[in-house]
């Protein structure tokens, strides 16, 4: 399971890939109506299984949300996906790219990303899980409507695969409206990872939206080949900006100058940075600077990781000067 | 403005978020916008939201769940559904929404252990009953009385 840090393919424009399943025990009222016995009865059954599974207890370590440190806590929360975090236990492997919830928007989710593109590879870590769980117990599931979830709009397949790109050269050359308009008609969905910022430092998740009536199989083949597509017309387009090499060296090193030396920086031009530095880093421009802890950037100086770092509510000055010093000290 | 998500507190928020190259805006109150704004990367709250709206516009009932207590009111407001039960217990309710979303569509992906045991059996009883016709055809009564008590036991099981 660890050898999943092994990389997908194209990491230059594929930030990560991303499955998730989703899983509820049968004869349990779902989360959002569970009393806290019921929610202590379905911790300690999963906790069993975890306990006796030799491979879940080899690679993932249990973090109890209720008794974990600050650190335990933060580096689990990245899992979850509502805020509060009481009651919940997040099994997880030290890198965070497998991780099992309980007690979340539903009984189990059971999710696994890696590094570029391969949703073959992490599906098979999901479907292992999800098999390890269903020898033991008995999942919530209608021969019609398949798996049974909290949101209908998840019923059937309950897998949910995303996979996060950096597009900057189809943004930049305007094709981005046209190309979004044709991933909505083949059933996908596209969306800007970060919802409160003007510029998205062209970073796109495309994810799908189909789980009723067609197999996990094609759901992903469905989502490749259209992610693959999507790859294909981004190195065409950097290949034609590329051409105007002066112009984009000055634009790429321009930005990480900013970046290195900047005292205040909100999280909107931050993105427009990245966004500039990535693609150097991708095409060769800048050399020195590892894709992969660039892109850790990315988590690290979020609104919410600065606030929880902090321990503090800040106002938004104070985030910006802490983020530009968080990344002066990543980048120096 | 009262918040879109919660439906309790004051809006204080403004959400802008691009979905298939159009900006969609929603107003938050500060707790919403709290636990989504700042950890969007993989949240799709929108959808539950987008689902109650669906199912306000259905007929009102008045009926509980056996199971989990949940009302209709209940699943619209929150627009998560309680327990597994509520599926049937509010079929009427809920499934032209279902339809709605996913079209006529029937699940055809993995299935369960638990549900794999069940679709065995039903694929057994349909072969031994085509056999029974059989050996009752062909007179062979002996067999054809096994055959059935084989059948009774497997119903019996599924029950």
């Amino acid at each position: 399971m660890n050898q999943i840090s092994n990389y997908g393919e194209y990491r230059e424009i594929v930030l990560f890939s991303k499955i998730k399943l989703l899983r509820n025990v049968e004869n349990l009222p779902f989360c959002n109506r569970m009393t806290l016995e019921q929610k202590n009865v379905l911790k300690n059954i999963i906790t069993q299984i975890y306990s006796y599974n030799e491979y879940l207890s080899k690679y993932l370590t249990m973090i109890d949300m209720n008794t974990a440190t600050d650190d335990e806590k933060n580096f689990a929360k990245q899992a979850l996906s509502e805020q509060d975090e009481v009651d919940k236990l997040v099994f997880t492997s030290h890198k965070n790219d497998v991780s099992i919830c309980v007690n979340d928007i539903e009984h189990l989710t059971i999710q696994a990303n890696c590094l570029g593109l391969n949703l073959n590879k992490v599906y098979g870590i999901c479907n292992n899980i999800d098999d390890i769980f269903d020898n033991s117990l008995s999942y919530a599931f209608d021969e019609k409507k398949g798996y049974l979830t909290t949101s209908p709009y998840d019923l059937g397949t309950a897998l949910r695969a995303c996979v996060i790109l950096h597009l900057p050269a189809l943004e930049q050359s305007g094709m981005m409206q046209r190309l979004s308009a044709t991933i909505e008609k083949m059933g996908l969905r596209i969306s800007s990872i970060f919802s409160d910022v003007d510029d998205n430092g062209a970073i796109y998740r495309i994810s799908n939206q189909l789980t009723l009536g067609i197999t996990e199989k094609d759901s992903i083949l469905n989502l490749d080949s259209i992610v693959r597509q999507i790859i294909d017309s981004e190195i065409l387009a950097r290949n034609n900006l590329i051409q105007n090499r002066l112009q984009v060296e000055d634009s790429v090193f321009r930005s990480l100058g900013i970046l290195k030396y900047a005292r205040s920086m909100s999280i909107d031009e931050f993105l427009r940075l990245y966004s500039r530095v990535r693609l150097g880093i991708a095409t060769s421009i800048i050399k020195d600077i590892d894709l992969d802890k660039f892109d850790e950037l990315l988590n690290i100086v979020n609104d919410n990781n600065i606030c929880n770092m902090a321990k503090d509510r800040l106002s938004l000055g104070e985030k910006d000067f802490i983020r530009a010093k968080i990344i002066r000290e990543n980048l120096n | 403005m009262i918040c879109e998500y919660c439906n309790q507190r004051e809006a204080e928020a403004v959400l802008k978020q691009k979905l298939n190259g159009k900006i969609q805006i929603i107003h938050l109150c500060s707790v919403c916008a709290n636990s989504m704004l700042l950890n969007n990367f993989f949240s799709d709250f929108s959808v539950n939201n987008i689902f109650a709206k669906n199912l306000e516009t259905m007929p009102k009932t008045k009926k509980v769940c056996s199971k989990c207590g949940a009302s209709f009111e209940d699943i619209v407001s929150s627009g998560r559904i309680g327990c597994s039960y509520c599926y049937d217990e509010f079929a009427n309710e809920i499934n032209r929404t279902i339809e709605k979303v996913h079209g006529k569509a029937v699940h055809i992906g993995k299935k369960p252990r638990s549900a794999k045991k069940i679709s065995e059996r039903k694929q057994l009883i349909a072969e031994y009953r085509n056999k029974l016709n059989k050996l009752v055809v062909e007179q062979e009564f002996e067999e054809a009385a096994l055959l059935r008590d084989k059948i009774k036991m497997l119903e019996s099981e599924g029950m």
